[in-house]
């Protein structure tokens, strides 16, 4: 896992472009999202987990997990597929 | 070979062999209940097989042998003779051998027969699986029963479905509905695992089945995976073939030869070492070594019985050996038998009657106990040289579902 | 098996001259190409360890992946190599001891269990120098692991002079098959060393109910000690989910594929050669 720069937009904000250290690459299709939420108990030094997910294809064909942390709105490279 | 490249197994289930044996030896006890023991791992006596009779009053192969006597006290109680149970598997490994090259022992009450690519020009796999019954029949001189699937746990449970000297095939695409009313209790999987299951409201494979493979996971971890596959047929249809093992032995040539056996005896160390790696190289043990004295270092050796100029002899631990500390022992009594009528130039030891050594078959689904401790000791030694961190064991933490990967493992440096 | 003691004399025999610099040329080929690259009369027969793919071990050449010896799996981004060569350390894993030496320190080993792989069978190196990550290669294939993998992005970084060497000398001693993976480029001294080489290009994308739930590849040997080079197979690579799937009915879009989810198996489409 790996931090990556992420351009979203539309309704749900879905990733637009993404630059993992290569350059931007535009996506070519979102073909799942989901969201992760656990462990809203968990107190300092445990925090709970708020994440978006997104598996993306982009259009250099690579097929990509993304995730967004919903309190600290960082973006992760989670799996490269492939 | 099936229409679409699947593998299909033939699974042969028959009572255990040292059941066979002690039918043979006793045929009076047929249908009674009969107690066989032995001894199982760390030297204690454990129930090694127990008939029809005797399994519905609930022992189970395995359990302790005192426990067994409590449950069936009217049962016949025999000791199981090892070698001959090490002859009769031979016999049986080697008549099942002629039948196909892909042929696994699973254990003294079952075998597996690769059948795919049985050429359906030549010979359907139906009357295949029923020649390599009547082979193994005639060999145990005991009916068995045949299955044929696609999978082993299908394979297996077809045979548990068929009659005595008969073969139920399941044909290709149906093992999840010939497996959809088998219970979860017969699956090879930890009996924590059924009771969860049953506490679900799963109680058959077909309901199981119904579970997506994700759900199951989360649930059950790995054993969430193998459930999924188990219950539709999918599991490993993977051969571990038997081959009769390569002869396992040592020979030392002595210069000038030597007419002491005393002498004689401070070599023993070194040939049990030595031993000892040819049985780690096949990752066996022995359950019988012979110690062989020759008056002369010839080439072209006699066996050992005819030619008065070679002494010799054999002994059979209740456990088979496999390191240089369980040969020593045992090598030391056959040296201390020796009678030397000449000088001694050529020292031979041999492993006889081969078996996975004992600690392996306990921990066989985690590869070989005495593999992993020596791995473990390199990576003591890497640790020792580079520091802790470098090398890590991983596990999946106990019920953790599985949504947030960094948290998911739980890591262990040494 | 027999051996003899130490200290019987044997009769040297007597060379002839060109013999011990014939005998020192071929020493030093094959401890550079690997043991059994140069040798006289039939080549040494390599066994190989099951890769659980019937037509991937047939296309290798030794049935299996070459024991004693260096394999590459290379392709370029999602081609499927990383997740093939995953694959089939957990599918070793399952049977046998297996080592994954991590340089990119960013493998999630849950993968490993995730394609099905006993994860008591793996042993993780994350090495923080280079020459940690080669020696505890050498060590685990010593000690009797019967897979190593090796990972990186950045080889040529990676790759101290002899380190390649030294694996193969180690390798080439037991029944371990060496792996390497990941990466465009790889420096000579490794280079020579590889005895096998399988290129992986990604088919398509495996898509169930809108979503990449896999890929189909096709591996193909590029280099090979072993044989000739050129044969190829067809596999379907099925990815573990992360999620759970949908339930309930849902507008099927125009032009979608309702396929049937596969399960998570490394199966076969179809193989030539």
């Amino acid at each position: 896992m790996s931090p990556v720069a992420v351009r979203t937009g539309g309704p749900l904000e879905d990733p637009l472009a993404v630059n993992a250290g290569g350059g931007w690459v535009e996506v070519a299709a979102v073909v799942e999202r989901w969201r992760v939420e656990v462990g809203w108990w968990r107190t300092e030094p445990e925090c709970p987990v708020q994440r978006g997910c997104w598996r993306v294809l982009l259009s250099d064909g690579r097929c990509l997990d993304l995730r967004l942390d919903l309190a600290s709105r960082r973006w992760t490279l989670e799996r490269n597929w492939g | 070979m099936s229409k679409n490249g699947r593998a299909r197994l033939a699974c042969l289930t028959f009572p255990h062999l040292a059941l066979v044996l002690a039918w043979r030896a006793h045929p009076e006890l047929q249908g009674e209940p009969v107690l066989v023991g032995g001894n199982g791992p760390g030297g204690r006596q454990v129930l090694l097989a127990a008939s029809p009779p005797a399994l519905v009053l609930g022992v189970r192969p395995g359990q302790d042998w005192r426990r067994a006597e409590i449950l069936c006290p009217l049962a016949v109680r025999l000791q199981a003779d090892l070698a001959a149970l090490a002859g009769l598997r031979r016999t049986a490994r080697l008549a099942l051998a002629g039948c196909s090259p892909l042929v696994e022992w699973s254990d003294d009450t079952s075998a597996y027969v690769d059948l795919t690519g049985t050429d359906p020009r030549r010979q359907q796999e139906g009357p295949r699986a029923a020649s390599c019954g009547r082979v193994l029949q005639e060999a145990l001189g005991v009916p068995l029963s045949v299955g044929v699937g696609p999978s082993r746990f299908s394979a297996w449970a077809a045979a548990q479905r068929a009659e005595p000297g008969r073969v139920r095939l399941v044909p290709e695409g149906k093992a999840a509905e010939f497996l959809a009313t088998w219970p979860v209790s017969a699956l090879p999987i930890p009996p924590e695992t059924v009771e969860r299951l049953v506490q679900f409201g799963l109680r058959t494979c077909g309901d199981c089945a119904s579970i997506t493979m994700v759900d199951l996971q989360r649930q059950f971890g790995s054993d969430g995976i193998l459930l999924y596959r188990l219950c539709l047929g999918l599991d490993s249809a993977r051969i571990d073939p038997w081959h009769e093992p390569p002869p396992c032995g040592v020979r030392r040539v002595l210069a000038g030869g030597v007419d002491d056996a005393e002498s004689l005896r401070f070599g023993a160390a070194e040939l049990a070492r030595g031993l000892a790696w040819e049985l780690s190289q096949q990752g066996r043990a022995a359950g019988r070594i012979r110690l062989i004295l020759r008056g002369e270092e010839e080439e072209s050796r006699p066996p050992a019985h005819l030619d008065p100029r070679i002494w010799w002899s054999e002994v059979a631990p209740p456990i088979p050996m496999a390191t240089a500390d369980e040969l020593l022992g045992p090598l030391l009594s056959l040296f201390g038998r020796a009678r030397l009528s000449t000088a001694v130039m050529v020292v031979e030891l041999e492993a006889l009657d081969l078996v996975v050594p004992p600690a392996s078959q306990v921990s066989l689904w985690q590869g070989r106990a005495a593999d992993r401790e020596v791995i473990q000791l390199a990576v003591n030694r890497l640790h020792d040289r580079f520091g802790r961190g470098l090398v890590w064991r991983v596990e999946v933490r106990p019920g953790h579902p599985g949504d947030v990967p960094e948290e998911r493992l739980i890591w262990r440096s040494r | 098996m027999s051996s003899e003691l130490a200290g019987r004399e044997t009769d040297p025999r007597a060379k002839r001259p060109g013999t011990v610099a014939l005998e020192l040329a071929l020493s030093s080929l094959n401890r550079r190409y690997g043991p059994g690259a140069v040798h006289s009369g039939a080549p040494p027969e390599i066994q190989g360890l099951t890769t659980g793919v019937e037509p991937l071990d047939r296309i290798t050449g030794c049935q299996g992946l070459p024991r004693g010896r260096i394999s590459r799996l290379t392709g370029g981004p999602s081609s499927g190599a990383f997740d093939l060569g995953l694959s089939l350390l957990a599918e070793v894993s399952r049977s046998a001891s297996t080592a994954l030496v991590d340089f990119t320190l960013g493998i999630d080993p849950g993968d490993i269990e995730a394609y099905g792989g006993d994860l008591d069978n793996c042993w993780l190196v994350r090495p923080r120098r280079p020459e940690e990550g080669w020696a505890a290669a050498r060590a685990l294939a010593k000690a009797g692991v019967e897979l190593c993998l090796l990972v990186a992005e950045d080889w040529p970084r990676l790759t101290p002079g002899a380190a390649p060497a030294a694996l193969l000398a180690t390798l080439s001693e037991g029944a371990c098959a060496g792996m390497v993976l990941g990466g465009r480029l790889i420096p000579a001294a490794l280079r020579e060393r590889i005895c096998l080489e399988l290129e992986c290009w990604r088919l398509d994308w495996s898509l169930a109910h809108g979503d990449v739930c896999g890929l189909r590849l096709e591996a193909q040997v590029a280099r090979s000690h072993l044989g000739a080079t050129g044969a190829s197979c067809r596999l379907q690579l099925n990815f573990p989910r992360p999620y759970p799937l949908r339930t309930g009915l849902e507008a099927l879009a125009e032009g979608d594929e309702d396929e049937e989810l596969p399960v998570h198996l490394l199966q076969v489409a179809e193989s030539r050669r």
